[in-house]
């Protein structure tokens, strides 16, 4: 349903020369709860295109600032990333169902393709404000070492929190000898080689492009997985 | 091409570039034979209702589900769509999906992906996968909806 609302961006914040993100003032926007994990659809009309297109929330509940991080890849997130502090933007409610388990007690493994990322920042930081013990995995895949994005936040909340563990693998690019990068592509197979022991009640979140996150389901699936322990996003 | 062109469901196109779109033979079999469409439902009872879409752009998606109150599985699953072939052959998917083996647990289907679905069809193509979502969505609306009345 089109729900939406105009929403006055405070500050914008430019990752690198293709991600940007906008942040929202959440007193002067009036912004409702969410879930982490949740995602708005930002309306254009101005390109002349009705349709939506959807963005993952990248600030968590508990945070004073709403947040959507955007890559460009076509007109529409080319426009949103040329808007500055100021600018109105037209979005819907948060939605979706790409959140964990409240009760969920096995570990909690997040792999995201590219600017996939985006909602586990969301994610990983609700869970730490909830005081959750759960192991916490972040398999986070990207071409270059530029294009990872919130890579010091990450950082710094596996330096506070023992229970988080990150795993950065670089594909597009050699990269030195790094104790959080590893070279090539994430696979589901060496994935689940690190924790035998949790995968029984383990919950696996996947974002990313279509075929990656295809292709991480499948791995899964196919190396026993049950498909209803894995939670899928996609961006298109 | 004869060959090539058996595998297009002729005339039907999505979106307004005109292309035609490679479709498995299980798309084929949904999309021309839907499998649970409720064409009216003044006198259909459910325990939940779920709507999902934008009526502006088109995409408009309803499903009404049945529940085995005894084994909290679903029952029936009904739904109807102005959608493209995709949304139709998927949610026809979707539809036997969770009701086939005696019906799915309410909390599996809640965690039904598009993967999964995509993956019974023999695949759909790329540009097609947000097709695939509002079915499962709507689901998810419908038995939520049928938490809260029950509650």
């Amino acid at each position: 349903m089109n729900t939406e609302k105009n929403f006055i961006i405070s500050k914008k914040v430019d990752h690198s020369a293709n991600i940007s993100s906008l942040y929202f003032s959440k007193k002067e926007n009036n912004f409702g709860d969410f879930i982490a994990g949740q995602y708005v659809t930002i309306y254009i009309p101005e390109l002349g295109i009705p349709e939506g297109k959807s963005y993952s929330i990248s600030s968590a509940p508990h945070e004073n600032e709403f947040v959507i991080t955007i890559k460009k890849m076509g007109l529409f997130s080319n426009y949103l990333c040329d808007l500055s502090a100021g600018d109105t933007v037209s979005m819907s409610d948060p939605y979706g169902f790409f959140y964990p388990d409240e009760d969920g007690r096995g570990a909690l493994v997040c792999i995201a393709g590219g600017i996939g990322i985006t909602p586990f920042r969301s994610i990983i930081l609700d869970e730490l404000k909830k005081k959750s013990k759960r192991n916490i995995f972040l398999y986070y895949s990207s071409k270059t070492k530029d294009d990872l994005v919130f890579f010091e936040d990450f950082k710094n909340i596996a330096d506070t929190y023992k229970n988080v563990h990150l795993f950065f693998h670089i594909t597009g690019e050699r990269i030195p000898q790094n104790p959080f990068f590893i070279q090539g592509r994430i696979s589901p197979q060496n994935i689940l080689k690190n924790y035998e022991q949790e995968i029984a009640n383990s919950e696996f979140l996947l974002c990313g492009s279509i075929g990656f996150v295809k292709d991480m389901w499948k791995g899964l699936k196919n190396n026993g997985i049950p498909e209803f322990n894995i939670y899928t996003e996609s961006f298109y | 091409m004869k060959k090539e062109n058996k595998n297009i469901i002729d005339g039907y196109t999505c979106g307004s570039d005109n292309e035609s779109w490679i479709y498995s033979d299980i798309v084929k079999d949904h999309f021309f034979h839907p499998r649970n469409i409720l064409e009216n439902e003044k006198d259909y009872i459910a325990d939940g209702i779920g709507i999902v879409g934008s009526p502006a752009c088109g995409d408009m998606m309803a499903v009404w589900v049945k529940i085995n109150k005894e084994k909290n599985t679903i029952s029936e699953c009904k739904w109807r769509t102005f959608g493209c072939a995709s949304a139709i052959a998927s949610t026809s998917m979707m539809s036997v999906m969770v009701t086939e083996k005696g019906g799915m647990d309410t909390e599996n289907a809640k965690k039904l992906t598009a993967e999964s679905i995509i993956d019974r069809l023999d695949g759909l193509p790329e540009r097609k996968y947000h097709c695939s979502v509002l079915g499962h969505h709507a689901l998810r609306e419908a038995i939520i909806d049928y938490e809260k009345n029950e509650h």
